[in-house]
């Protein structure tokens, strides 16, 4: 991102930036940087929160002022305690929380697993359904495929290790890859439709320990990391199961 | 979250280790008018995309363009990596592409204006390897006479 920054400044662009990860900062040290408190992916602070965003996005213009730099200055408001959970009147005509079919146990056939997946998306539709109306949008889409195609191309891959078609110059496993993708964004998009789904460890616990999704893509990981492709073995490694996942902080 | 502490062993080591070289002692510093005449564009690394465009790929070090009325229903994330968490984005984009906040900023005349034009990159490859796309967004968002620049990283 600094490193950007200076290339626009060479071109006579102002820049002002956030940054998440300081001691990159640090290093490519471009003009302006406001170092933010927030994880990764959330670098304006607060989903739905047009004042909090706000008042960080200020504080990043403010540096335009400074008479000299490069400079980093540390911004100090943190994510307020039950930031973004939904308030009652989003909550109203809600119905209690749906059970999602159990997941196959540790010794079940990729196939239980694949089968299961489809039921499991399929609980999930009415939630899907009532997150997309309430945002008035949805991330799911850059697959290309409809999400019941996403899960049955996860669990025919999983089932005998038949990758989906490439297309469009995107390779098939960049499609697998887009396919899962698609899955966890329309799991995410539902849950937390759903009160008490306020964080995203709280999403990813969800999603990777307690459904069959998560299941699969355990399954995944390990089949990509023993498969014989490198761009499988590069899935496995990086691009399935997120770190803190595999690796639990202590 | 960001603070290096909270962030798994792994993540974290890579994170120390990232090469941010090739920057050293490269210090341009433009200024320029009051922040309520300025004309702002948003860049983020976030490998967002239309719908109607190519996803990112593994490797790319290309451009998206997100136009400046975009319908936040249009944009989509094909980010190669799953280190970072995507339900804030999925519940509201302006966490990380804020859009409609940088709008409300110049109805209300805390900016000059809006950009026709944003941009999405990918920020997993080394920023070096950014540099042709960046000089030729720096391009188009001179032509479409911005000044001030946000980048957001994700």
């Amino acid at each position: 991102m600094g490193g950007l920054a200076i290339y626009f400044e060479e071109e006579g662009l102002a820049t002002t930036q956030i940054s998440l990860i300081r001691i990159h900062t640090e290093r490519t040290q471009p003009p302006r940087a406001l170092w933010v408190p927030y994880e990764l992916g959330r670098p304006i602070g607060v989903p739905n929160d047009p004042a909090f965003q706000k008042r960080v996005m200020m504080a990043a213009f403010d540096l335009l002022d400074a008479p000299e730099g490069p400079l980093i200055v540390d911004y100090p408001e943190e994510i307020p305690d039950g930031a973004g959970e939904m308030d009652e009147d989003a909550m109203t005509g809600m119905v209690c929380p749906i059970d999602l079919p159990k997941p196959p146990n540790a010794t079940a056939p990729a196939s239980a697993i694949g089968k299961a997946l489809l039921q499991e998306v399929a609980s999930l539709a009415p939630w899907y359904e009532l997150a997309v109306n309430r945002r008035g949008r949805t991330t799911v889409g850059p697959s290309g495929m409809t999400i019941d195609a996403c899960g049955k191309a996860l669990a025919a891959f999983l089932d005998g290790g038949a990758a989906p078609e490439a297309r469009d110059g995107i390779p098939a496993q960049r499609v697998l890859k887009l396919a899962y993708e698609d899955l966890k964004a329309y799991y995410g998009e539902a849950i937390t439709a759903q009160p008490g789904y306020s964080t995203s460890k709280q999403v990813e616990d969800w999603l990777f320990n307690e459904t069959v999704l998560g299941k699969a893509l355990w399954t995944l990981r390990d089949l990509c990391l023993e498969h014989e492709d490198e761009y499988f073995r590069y899935l496995g490694t990086n691009s399935i199961v997120p770190d803190r996942q595999i690796h639990p902080p202590d | 979250m960001a603070r290096l502490t909270d962030i798994p062993l792994g993540e974290r080591k890579m994170m120390e280790e990232l090469d941010c070289s090739g920057f050293e002692g490269r210090r341009p510093w433009v200024t320029g008018p009051a922040l309520s005449e300025r004309r702002v564009a948003i860049v983020s690394t976030a490998a967002l995309n239309l719908r109607s465009d190519a996803v990112f790929q593994r490797g790319d070090t290309d451009y998206r363009v997100i136009p400046g009325d975009v319908d936040p229903a249009d944009v989509v994330m094909s980010h190669v990596s799953v280190n970072f968490d995507r339900t804030g984005f999925q519940q509201d984009l302006n966490v990380c592409f804020p859009i409609d906040r940088l709008r409300e900023m110049a109805a209300d005349g805390i900016i000059g204006s809006v950009s026709n034009f944003h941009f999405a990159v990918s920020g997993a490859p080394h920023p070096a390897e950014l540099e042709e796309s960046a000089r030729a967004v720096a391009a188009i968002m001179k032509a479409d006479t911005v000044d001030t620049v946000l980048l957001i990283p994700i």
